[in-house]
């Protein structure tokens, strides 16, 4: 039985780019077959949180709080490739 | 919402002249400011969320989507879109220079998913970003816009 993955997506603010994250890491972990619940995140709201599995830009992962789980950088928020190899490969990992 | 609700033909400039991308920046947050949707606090506040958090906010090749945190610098929902005469670097590793600067801008945390998915659908199509990157008028990006 697989289980349900929490996936945060952290930008600056959490009411942009980390929407536009969210929505293509939804589809793509969705199409791979992963049952996955993503939310979008500003970094102050990362804090506290125990996901199992981070997505963020390089800038951003140096500011985050410390997480237990893998912090995935992602180059290109719209890369649905980038962003599908990226994720799918961490979550096979810790699956 | 639609796209086209939020970012109509006023919020939209044409071959917009800066030399670097903070003078870009400036120049997508003054078609707010000059609608009235934010004060002069927020385009400081987006150009300092580059600094503090990087050219992430490129997204695409050739596209920026600038914004900041949500606050009372901006008087209503917002979008604007200016595109360049001339590119300009954000010192992106990948997707520099850009030619087309969105900007949005929010007083809440919330009630915005929507309007931020149809923009995503439109980028999506890299034949649009590329179509707004090359419109000679607001008009043909206007038709592009409206679709979302």
């Amino acid at each position: 039985m697989s289980r349900k993955y929490e996936v945060l997506c952290v930008c600056g603010f959490g009411i942009g780019s980390s929407l536009l994250l969210k929505m293509n890491a939804e589809t793509v972990l969705k199409n791979a077959g992963y049952d996955v619940q993503v939310d979008p995140m500003d970094v102050t709201s990362a804090n506290g949180r125990t996901p199992d599995l981070v997505l963020t830009s390089a800038e951003i992962a140096t500011q985050l709080p410390e997480f237990s789980c893998p912090v995935v950088i992602i180059e290109n928020f719209m890369d649905l490739e980038e962003i599908h190899q990226k994720a799918c490969n961490e979550i096979e990992k810790i699956k | 919402m639609k796209l086209s609700e939020l970012l109509t033909k006023d919020m939209i400039r044409v071959g917009v002249k800066a030399t670097n991308w903070e003078e870009a920046i400036k120049e997508v947050g003054s078609v707010l400011v000059t609608n009235e949707k934010i004060t002069e606090q927020y385009i400081e506040d987006m150009i300092a969320a580059v600094h503090k958090f990087g050219p992430y906010i490129v997204l695409l090749p050739g596209f920026a989507f600038a914004h900041a945190q949500a606050s009372d610098a901006v008087k209503e929902d917002c979008m604007a879109l200016v595109t360049l005469e001339e590119p300009v670097k954000f010192n992106h590793k990948t997707n520099d220079p850009v030619k087309t600067v969105f900007a949005f801008g929010t007083n809440s945390d919330g009630g915005h998913m929507e309007i931020i998915q149809n923009l995503g659908m439109m980028l999506m199509q890299p034949e649009n970003v590329k179509a707004i990157s090359e419109a000679k008028d607001a008009e043909e990006i206007m038709n592009i816009i409206s679709k979302y």
